[in-house]
């Protein structure tokens, strides 16, 4: 290839490549966690910074860039003995581009703290209008406590991985961690906070009106690296109206649907899980109560269906490698028909209001 | 032309030949190579760990690797590439040209040379042992974040390699800077003033006090985590009231400053290559050495913007913020005085200017949306998000690599006295840049499509297949373009063209010397008359650029076994202490031989102190 530049030869499959990318991405694959669609307040105003740092981006790219291919093109050697004006510099130029550079830092600097002032300070309105969430995290799923409503024997709502929020209330969300550190992360509410094990961190955002009847769902993940199954600690956050989340909430404090233990249940679960209205209390695993209304298995790691749930209990190593509930259940741990008897009972235990099977 | 003065000769020291040769030496030119080999090796097995990483994230759902054996992976992919590849390539090099640059004979303490080489070779294998020996590699992340680097959380022996081999690698680069600071103070040519210092050795220099100031912090941070993990202290176990925040403070004080002493060096080459290839002095050659000085200090009051997600509160996040920020002003600074360099100049394309040119546009890249990271509003969104993997891939191999590739190329037949094929080298780079660039550019989209870095894995139903698969292909056309970069370098190693001393028609004092250059440098002393001596003597007469001492006599120390002996000690020692909490009845003897190892080294060291003068 004596003849043909590298530059040339790569330029045409790269421009390929490009454009057909840029098609495929325009037919649009669904992005149910992105952050480019804000949902919230405080997501809003963080979008509304993002798109004033993007185009000031472009604006220094094309700068740079057209002042880097202009001198590639005008200032090409065409004469090896020709040595150029040797210019050593130029005070008055630089200091103006140092200047310019500083100047848009300030710029910038004025709308971040302005976009800072906007999503740390909860506004004077929300007095009143506040749920107060707690969330847990646990290697590797989280845990939702509400603080402000009550289960039947009084205690605080206790939920996992699946967080419903009323729109248009101020939620103010603090949390902290039983284990390593995690982060609190719903791209369209909110954006990141770390869930710290030994202090208590928070933030605060208000979800934007939803229709009756009409709940939105949004997607999250823990973004803090947190060990092996970081990749799947995931949690949905479901956007009821006022009246739905009301109808929720109430359910939800109820005790279990169903409150007859399988004997199978009663062998392998209830040490780690807890079913209100039955005698299952353990803590080290999700509250189960109303598991049958949920969206998800193990923290977002599959949809919550039959089948799904018969592969989780038939061998969780296999659907979430390493989670803690394979040290009490093994592949060989329970029988056919003991699996399909947690099933169905599991899956008996939706009080009603769910957006199970939506998305 | 009169600055050929490889006639003259004077007898060498005493050379031991083959590989003793190499093991013995304390050449710095020798070691330099040493540096930049073992960086590069290191470069390679961090990019194949890179390549299971992409293969891995390829497609939604992959099985290829298990979320153990990722973690171990991409953990490993950042120390390596961090601490045992970019570091040492900027330190062979440093090593190599500064005291070339300076016009002197060798660096300021020899011995300490060769001995801070040997800790990064015993100290990478420390760490890479840690598959065979520590029950599975770290797998904490390079960030290694308290709790989940205690036992409890981290069960195999990984993390307690990674922080002796890092305990290792601290001392070789804390040696290697003090080295550097030394022999720019001390041993620069006469009339060689700071200010007619070539831009390479005042990163050089700026580098290595950053590292000064910067290791202490994290060598304190690891010692305790040492402690925890081994001697049941509590430091950073919140469960006993230790504080894991305090870890991400030890951390990102060093770790950020981290980050331009990885790029500062790599401005250093560019801003020495430029010029050359557009036959004109670099543009402001004060701007761009004090923004380099005012990037070194304010990259000490920047930490905390690697914690804004930690709730910091309002008033230290926008002090870091704005602090951040104010880090863009000295760096557009940089990039505006190099594009004035090529401006109106006679811009010649070879490889070296090429991969200078594609550091400044890729460069940029990173630099803009490291602004916009700096917001921290917008930080909270896409921290710990893919396109942070994206902004510092941008500065750390759209800048450094790219700026160091450039950097092999130029100085290649100075080190050689070969020239690199011209023909393969601008394939490497075009693939390079294709590949960089479709490696790295759609993990932006993915990182604001919501997908967090260090998953082992990704769900179909979010959409980021797409992306993932570019990204995978790109990987491996920046493989292949290493790999081109190999077979250019071993047909240029045998059949390379003569490069004669100056084949650049360059400006700075290395190419006044033969290529390779002799063992002493230089035959004769320079007395250097400006910031270009050998460019001036050939452009603006002779004598105006530098002028020649002849009665220069030239004084080596014969090589030497101490350096590698002691640093045997050290990395013995490492193992003993590996064994001291869980096996001390291995770990204490082990112990006691290796300090009998350093001590043979040291009391060696000494002695031939005092027979030759040179430390």
């Amino acid at each position: 290839m004596p003849n043909r530049s590298p530059a040339k030869a790569l330029l045409r499959p790269t421009a390929t490549l490009l454009l057909g990318s840029v098609v495929l991405a325009a037919c649009g694959q669904k992005t149910p966690q992105t952050t480019l669609n804000p949902a919230s307040e405080s997501t809003r105003a963080i979008y509304n910074l993002s798109e004033l740092l993007f185009w000031l981006g472009v604006v220094v790219f094309l700068i740079v860039q057209t002042w880097l291919i202009v001198s590639i093109i005008k200032y090409r050697q065409k004469d090896s003995s020709q040595v150029p004006t040797q210019i050593h510099g130029n005070t008055k130029v630089e200091i103006a581009w140092t200047i310019v550079p500083a100047i848009i830092a300030i710029v910038i600097f004025v709308f971040t703290f302005d976009t800072i002032r906007k999503i740390e300070f909860m506004p004077d309105e929300a007095a009143g209008n506040t749920l107060n969430v707690k969330v847990i995290g646990h290697q590797w799923w989280w845990e939702f406590q509400y603080p402000d409503i009550k289960d039947a024997s009084g205690k605080p709502l206790v939920t996992a991985n699946e967080l419903w929020i009323p729109s248009g209330s101020y939620i103010d969300v603090k949390m902290t961690s039983v284990d390593v550190i995690h982060d609190f992360w719903i791209p369209g509410l909110a954006g990141k906070r770390d869930v710290m094990p030994n202090r208590e961190s928070g933030l605060w955002f208000k979800a934007d009106d939803v229709a009756d009847g009409a709940p939105g769902v949004f997607w999250g993940q823990c973004a803090e690296y947190c060990g092996g199954q970081h990749a799947y600690m995931k949690m949905r956050v479901v956007v009821a109206s006022p009246a739905d989340f009301q109808k929720w909430s109430t359910e939800q404090s109820q005790v279990a649907v169903n409150t007859t233990l399988p004997e199978s249940f009663t062998k392998n679960c209830i040490g780690c899980h807890v079913v209100r209205g039955t005698n299952s209390a353990g803590i080290t695993g999700p509250d189960l109560t109303h598991f049958g209304g949920r969206m998800t298995i193990a923290a977002g790691t599959v949809d919550n269906t039959r089948e799904h749930l018969y592969a989780w209990l038939d061998d969780p190593d296999a659907v979430k490698r390493g989670n803690i509930m394979t040290t009490a259940i093994k592949a060989d741990t329970l029988t056919e028909a003991e699996i399909n008897e947690l099933v169905d009972y599991l899956e008996s235990l939706n009080p009603g209001t769910s957006v199970k099977g939506q998305q | 032309m009169a600055t050929d003065v490889s006639t003259l000769h004077h007898a060498p020291a005493k050379q031991r030949r083959g590989w003793l040769e190499w093991i013995t030496t304390v050449d710095h030119k020798k070691i330099g190579i040493m540096y930049a080999v073992t960086a590069f090796l290191f470069f390679v097995i961090g990019g194949l760990e890179a390549l299971l990483i992409r293969l891995q994230l390829g497609s939604s759902q992959n099985a290829i690797l298990t979320p153990e054996a990722y973690n171990q992976v991409f953990t490993m992919h950042g120390t390596t590439m961090v601490f045992m590849a970019i570091m040492p390539v900027n330190a062979g090099f440093m090593n190599y040209f500064v005291p070339l640059m300076i016009g002197a004979g060798d660096m300021a303490y020899p011995r300490m040379n060769a001995m801070s080489y040997w800790l990064l070779l015993f100290g990478g294998i420390v760490m890479y042992s840690s598959f065979v020996f520590g029950g599975g590699a770290p797998d904490a992340g390079w960030f290694a974040y308290a709790p989940l680097t205690s036992t409890t959380y981290s069960v195999t022996r990984g993390m307690d390699y990674w922080v002796l081999g890092l305990q290792l690698l601290g001392v070789s680069s804390l040696a290697g800077s003090v080295n550097i600071i030394v022999t720019i103070i001390r041993l620069r040519a006469p009339g060689m003033r700071f200010n007619r210092m070539p831009l390479f050795v005042w990163m050089s220099f700026v580098t290595s006090f950053l590292l000064i100031f910067a290791l202490p912090s994290i060598t304190v941070g690891i010692t305790l985590l040492f402690f925890d993990r081994n001697f049941g202290t509590n430091f950073f176990l919140p469960a006993a009231g230790g504080d894991p925040l305090l870890w991400q403070h030890l951390f990102w004080f060093f770790g950020h400053p981290e980050v331009y002493i990885m790029i500062l060096p790599a401005f250093g080459v560019v801003s020495e290559m430029l010029p050359v290839f557009s036959r004109k002095p670099i543009f402001g050659y004060e701007f761009v050495a004090y923004s380099g000085v005012a990037i070194g200090v304010l990259g000490f009051t920047v930490w905390a913007h690697h914690m804004f997600a930690t709730n910091l509160g309002v008033i230290a996040d926008t002090f870091f913020a704005a602090a951040s920020m104010l880090i863009s002003v000295p760096t557009g600074v940089k990039i505006f005085n190099w594009l004035a360099t090529l401006w109106r100049g006679e811009l010649r394309f070879k490889t070296p200017m090429l991969f200078s040119l594609g550091f400044i546009a890729m460069f940029v890249i990173g630099g803009i949306s490291g602004v916009s990271l700096a917001a921290a509003p917008f930080d909270l969104q896409v921290t710990d998000s893919y396109f942070v993997v994206a902004h510092f891939h941008y500065v750390l191999f759209g800048g450094a690599v790219f700026a160091l590739f450039g950097a092999a190329y130029y100085w290649f037949p100075k080190i050689t006295g070969k020239m690199m094929s011209e023909r393969i080298g601008k394939w490497h780079f075009w693939i390079l840049l294709l590949g960089f660039n479709l490696t790295f550019f759609p993990q932006h989209m993915l990182g604001l499509q919501g997908m967090p870095r260090r998953v082992w894995t990704y769900q179909q139903n979010q959409g980021w297949d797409f992306y993932n698969l570019l990204s995978t292909i790109g990987s491996f056309c920046i493989a292949l373009a290493t790999l081109v970069f190999i077979v250019n370098f071993i047909i240029s190693l045998r059949k390379g063209a003569p490069a004669g001393n100056d084949p650049w028609d360059a400006a700075t004092l290395e190419w006044a010397t033969t290529s390779p250059p002799p063992a002493h440098n230089f035959d004769v002393e320079y007395i250097v008359h400006s910031r270009r001596p050998l460019w001036d003597n050939k452009y603006s007469g002779e004598g105006r650029g530098m002028t020649i001492n002849y009665d220069f006599h030239p004084h080596l120390p014969p090589p030497s076994f101490a350096p590698i002996i002691f640093s045997f000690g050290l990395f013995v020692l490492a193992y003993g202490m590996l064994n001291l909490a869980s096996a001390p009845l291995i770990g204490i003897p082990i112990i006691l031989v290796a300090l009998a190892i350093a001590f043979v080294g040291m009391n060696r060291w000494v002695g031939e102190i005092a027979q030759d003068p040179v430390l």
